[in-house]
């Protein structure tokens, strides 16, 4: 399986979120299944019977975990938008799912997106390129059509 | 401020001859002229359709978008080159931040807009669209049978363009002009909309076509020539679509703009970048050909070449680097001094005749703000487009006074044009923008805050009677 769950992390939710939303885009031009999960708008329904003690916060972390893990199986790239959690939560989560890659979001979103996407390419979790958007008969097409009106 | 923006956008449309020769025979443009400002606009480096109509409504420019024409390399092989597209377009464009605001758009034909994708609103793709038979071409996805149903068989682009048969291209241009307007109006008349955008290509078609036939300034133009008519008469044609299209609108609460993505301008001829790059040493093919091949075709010999070129209306040179290129042959570091010395060697080309051209050869970094995905190392200019960039292998000369690919009468030229009329508008010729102020300038004409990060800056502020 080469589906991970992306664990952004940070204090600027804008900032995260505008990442996750980079990097869904290049996967989605992989042709990749994403799911993008925000801890702060999930809280009410994954958070349910939970209050804020630290052993309810590590339950809820765990939950989103579980979450993103399923996911996975299933072929998704989960992306969430941390900001709550608790390293020693984390780790716990890191540890019961193998599939757990975290990154700390502090620069500019497009650039913290490329950074996630070129480790998700070196480790050969994506291909390098966009999906091919034509067949090879489409891509002869265009080639002849281009040719034609001097363009290449 | 307006209530509704619409943009005829007139592929390759240029200002010299739109507005200072053909005006007065234009009536609906010129009385759009005299409610706003109009003009030069100054296009992309290269100034080609993929990616000028993006960069354009982006208001990012090529180096941003990773798209430096309409074939890039996809990765350092020799052979890795694909053909652009519409999901290589990664920065919201005009309509995605309208849409965010909750507005409505409506796209007929947009370059680069292949394969279709989900926008607030209606849009047909572009002439990238590979057959209107077998690909999807309309988002959403049942207004593909909407428009069948209403209007017929939607016709992206000319079908055969190269042909010597000019009547035959003439008759192709005037279907597809047609039908693309049909559908334009179809919508405005049954789509909610905000924002409305077609983008004809038969300008383009019928300048490569029949430029000769016009432009004294072409080797081959004859005076008195039976074609000598037929792109004047085109735009007057076009100029009846205008106002058939402006039938529809309020023009006391809409905004409309025509522009272009670039100009055009009489071809003189072909440099052939690779015979050149032969003759300089800097490329070794292993077997010269008996007639003109593309280089793709031919087997390169890769220990023995430094450098490799594109054809197309302007020259794509790639240089063979150690380390990054699978046979690369300029040490790394030895780039950056190799490319300069080339840069000044193809800058002092000359012509046959011993002439000097007016060609730069740019280098990415230097022109864009960032450089994505992999840009050529040069982008060569060919004398101010008056010479296009031939890549085949063949002819045993540098200059070729035919394109390999078949007739071609006309270039691109750097200046497009733009017209924006605006309700209690003035006439104002202003020269000083470039297409990258477009897109700004429909987000402030509806009200919607302009990201940041859009390069280009709005005309509407500035323009007499505009606020």
């Amino acid at each position: 399986m080469n589906m991970r769950t992306i664990w952004l992390t940070g204090s600027d939710e804008e900032k995260l979120i505008s990442t996750g939303e980079f990097i869904g885009e290049e996967l989605i031009n992989r042709n990749q299944n994403i799911e993008l999960i925000v801890q702060s708008e999930v809280r009410e329904i994954l958070g349910r019977g939970l209050k804020d003690s630290p052993e309810d916060k590590a339950t809820f972390t765990d939950r989103l975990g579980f979450l993103g893990n399923m996911l996975n199986r299933n072929n998704i790239f989960t992306i969430i938008i941390s900001m709550e959690s608790s390293d020693t939560d984390k780790n716990k989560v890191k540890e019961s799912y193998g599939n757990y890659l975290e990154f700390k979001v502090s620069k500019d979103p497009k650039e913290a997106a490329k950074e996630v996407i070129s480790k998700l390419i070196s480790e050969k979790l994506i291909p390098e390129q966009c999906q091919e958007v034509y067949s090879e008969e489409e891509e002869e097409e265009i080639r002849k059509r281009l040719e034609d009106l001097g363009y290449v | 401020m307006a209530k509704k923006v619409l943009i005829i956008g007139w592929d390759c449309a240029p200002p010299d001859w739109v507005f200072d020769k053909w005006i007065d025979q234009l009536p609906t443009l010129k009385s759009l002229i005299k409610k706003g400002s109009y003009g030069n606009l100054t296009s992309t480096i290269p100034p080609i359709t993929v990616p000028a109509w993006q960069c354009m409504m982006t208001s990012k420019d090529p180096g941003q978008l990773g798209v430096y024409g309409f074939r890039n390399r996809k990765d350092y092989s020799y052979e890795g080159q694909s053909f652009s597209n519409g999901s290589d377009i990664l920065e919201p464009a005009v309509w995605d931040v309208l849409g965010n605001a909750d507005k409505k758009s409506i796209l007929v034909g947009v370059p680069q807009t292949y394969p279709p994708r989900k926008i607030n609103g209606n849009m047909l793709t572009c002439f990238l669209t590979p057959s209107v038979k077998t690909s999807q071409y309309t988002y959403p996805n049942e207004l593909r049978t909407e428009i069948e149903e209403n209007i017929g068989e939607y016709i992206p682009d000319v079908k055969q363009f190269r042909t010597e048969d000019r009547d035959f291209i003439l008759k192709q241009i005037y279907e597809a002009t047609e039908t693309r307007f049909k559908t334009l109006r179809y919508l405005m008349k049954n789509k909610e909309w905000d924002f409305a955008m077609i983008v004809e290509m038969g300008t383009d078609r019928i300048h490569h076509s029949f430029w000769k036939f016009l432009d004294p300034a072409h080797p081959k133009y004859e005076k008195g020539n039976k074609y000598e008519n037929v792109i004047p008469e085109y735009y007057r044609y076009l100029d009846k679509e205008l106002a058939e299209t402006l039938k529809l609108v309020d023009l006391n609460e809409t905004a409309v703009m025509v522009v272009s993505d670039h100009g055009a301008r009489a071809m003189v001829g072909g440099l052939c970048i690779n015979e050149w790059l032969i003759k300089e040493g800097l490329l070794t093919v292993k077997e010269y050909p008996k007639t003109n091949t593309a280089i793709e075709k031919l087997q390169v010999d890769w220990a023995k070449t430094k450098v490799w070129g594109s054809g197309g209306y302007y020259a794509r040179i790639f240089l063979n680097v150690e380390g990054r290129e699978p046979n690369g042959q300029i040490p790394k570091a030895e780039y950056e001094k190799f490319r300069r010395e080339l840069k000044e060697k193809i800058e002092n080309i000359k012509d046959e005749k011993g002439n000097k051209l007016a060609t730069v050869a740019h280098i990415p970094e230097e022109i864009y703000k960032s450089v994505n995905r992999i840009p050529p190392d040069l982008i060569v200019i060919f004398d101010q487009l008056r010479w296009r960039s031939i890549g085949s292998i063949g002819d045993g000369s540098v200059y070729s006074y035919e394109n390999d690919t078949g007739p071609d009468d006309a270039n691109h030229a750097q200046e497009g044009m733009y017209v924006l009329s605006l309700p209690n508008g003035k006439e104002n010729r202003d020269d000083k923008h470039h297409l990258y102020d477009i897109a700004p300038t429909v987000l402030d004409l509806l009200g919607v805050k302009v990201p940041s990060d859009m390069i280009g800056k709005s005309m509407y502020g500035g323009l007499v009677g505009a606020r």
